[in-house]
């Protein structure tokens, strides 16, 4: 598209015979032109990095290996049979202002049948995961906490221990298969958690926990009690810069939002759940086993 | 002149959105189910002596019933059962003992399947294919 723009300019110049100010106008647009095509081939491969960088890992596999495993007994070690877990994607200046974490799942306690036939005692994470190749679809997966932070940005883990009745309420939502009635695969990045037309992992995350606390998987009584109790992450963009991102990327839409850009995070969950008495414990959990307590969960996302 | 400088700040607008972009997308994509995540911590010199790889085939939450852990398929129906649903009636349950601490697995669990099922599925895959072929020929 912008080769042929170019070259369209570059007949204009020609065939029109400019004169110098005119000249001198085109080939600055040209520059402007070829600048804006290499930003877009390096934020397009940046954009679709969910299959590709994502695919590398920005540690040793032992790191990654061993730093899972610190997280799985930090949360054995709290009796936490239930926990939502947040790992971040990217670094935390090139994320928009009180959003640290990129990615919020729902870890459960589980009996894990090995491949040879062996079970083992872990943690099975329950995602939800934006589709590599179409962004504005999502799909219901479960994995590992070494496939969690495989291609994390920091060996850094968002931890929210729910109390012991929601954790139990939670574990009934999984053993009961009930889990999935909440998903919508109409994904984007910052969808609107107090309507059904999209969802990301968070808002999935926030509508199980919901789901589990209210004992209904009915989505319209769902997102009337959001809207009656949970106070969303603004998201601190120009709606104009938002609109811009949103024509670049089918995991951006606005569609689902009214004047204000507001979505889930990692940061609001655990406002929410301290709020209203539904969670024992935030801390973020760093490589080294450095835990710091989020007493003021205002700055869950942010700190 | 006017012109040069208002396609500058329409460049820098787009670049300034494209960049937005970026930031704003999310980092949920899915990062299991490649072969070499597998493959390179079975490889891994430090977890050699320490811990094993496998692939997870399924997992099954360990039910929680007031203060015993019930784990198994055979068991979640009555567990389930004997569960408070009401998150109200749960808070009653002795949380002390629910908050004993677990025991994880050394084994570094893994949604990825391992190299030679991948491999062996592979070659199924191929020879069916292959079959395919040969039939579709003769007729």
């Amino acid at each position: 598209m912008f080769r042929k723009k170019v070259a369209s300019a570059k007949r204009a110049i020609s065939n029109q015979g400019l004169g110098y100010q005119g000249r001198e106008s085109m080939k600055t647009f040209l520059y402007s032109m070829v600048l804006l095509m290499a930003l877009l081939v390096v934020n397009v491969d940046h954009a679709l990095a969910g299959s590709q960088q994502h695919g590398k890992p920005s540690f040793s596999p032992e790191a990654i290996a061993t730093f899972s495993k610190d997280v799985e007994k930090y949360a054995a070690g709290q009796g936490a049979r239930a926990f939502i877990i947040a790992r971040r994607g990217r670094p935390v200046e090139d994320m928009p202002e009180g959003i640290r974490f990129t990615h919020t799942a729902i870890a459960i306690y589980s009996n894990i049948q090995l491949e040879n036939g062996e079970t083992a005692k872990g943690y099975a994470i329950h995602n939800l995961y934006q589709d590599a190749d179409k962004q504005d679809v999502s799909h219901l997966i479960t994995d590992y906490p070494v496939d969690f932070f495989w291609s994390a940005y920091a060996l850094e883990a968002g931890i929210i221990i729910p109390s012991v009745a929601v954790q139990q309420a939670l574990i009934s939502m999984y053993s009961e298969d009930k889990a999935k009635l909440l998903h919508n695969p109409r994904y984007s990045v910052v969808a609107n958690p107090f309507n059904s037309e999209r969802q990301n992992c968070t808002e999935y995350t926030l509508d199980v926990l919901n789901a589990a606390v209210y004992s209904t998987t009915d989505i319209a009584q769902l997102k009337a009690n959001a809207k009656a109790h949970f106070t969303p992450q603004k998201v601190n963009m120009s709606r104009a810069k938002l609109g811009l991102a949103s024509m670049f990327s089918d995991g951006v839409t606005l569609s689902d939002h009214g004047r204000k850009v507001e979505t889930t995070t990692f940061g609001s969950l655990a406002r929410y759940m301290q709020k209203y008495d539904l969670s024992e414990k935030t801390v973020i959990f760093t490589s080294n086993e450095q835990i710091t307590n989020i007493e003021e969960f205002s700055n869950a996302d942010s700190e | 002149m006017k012109n040069s400088r208002s396609t500058l700040m329409l460049t820098a607008l787009f670049s300034s959105a494209l960049l937005i972009q970026t930031a704003a997308a999310d980092d949920s994509i899915d990062h299991s189910g490649k072969a070499s995540k597998h493959s390179a911590l079975a490889a891994s010199e430090g977890l050699a002596t320490t811990a094993s790889v496998a692939s997870a085939v399924v997992a099954v939450p360990v039910i929680l019933t007031g203060s015993v852990v019930i784990a198994g398929s055979a068991v979640v129906e009555s567990a389930v059962d004997e569960s408070a649903r009401n998150v109200h009636a749960a808070s009653h349950q002795s949380s002390v003992d629910n908050n004993q601490p677990l025991v994880i697995t050394e084994t570094i669990i893994t949604a990825d399947p391992a190299p030679n099922k991948v491999i062996a599925t592979t070659n199924t895959t191929t020879t069916n294919t292959t079959t395919t072929t040969t039939t579709t020929t003769k007729r």
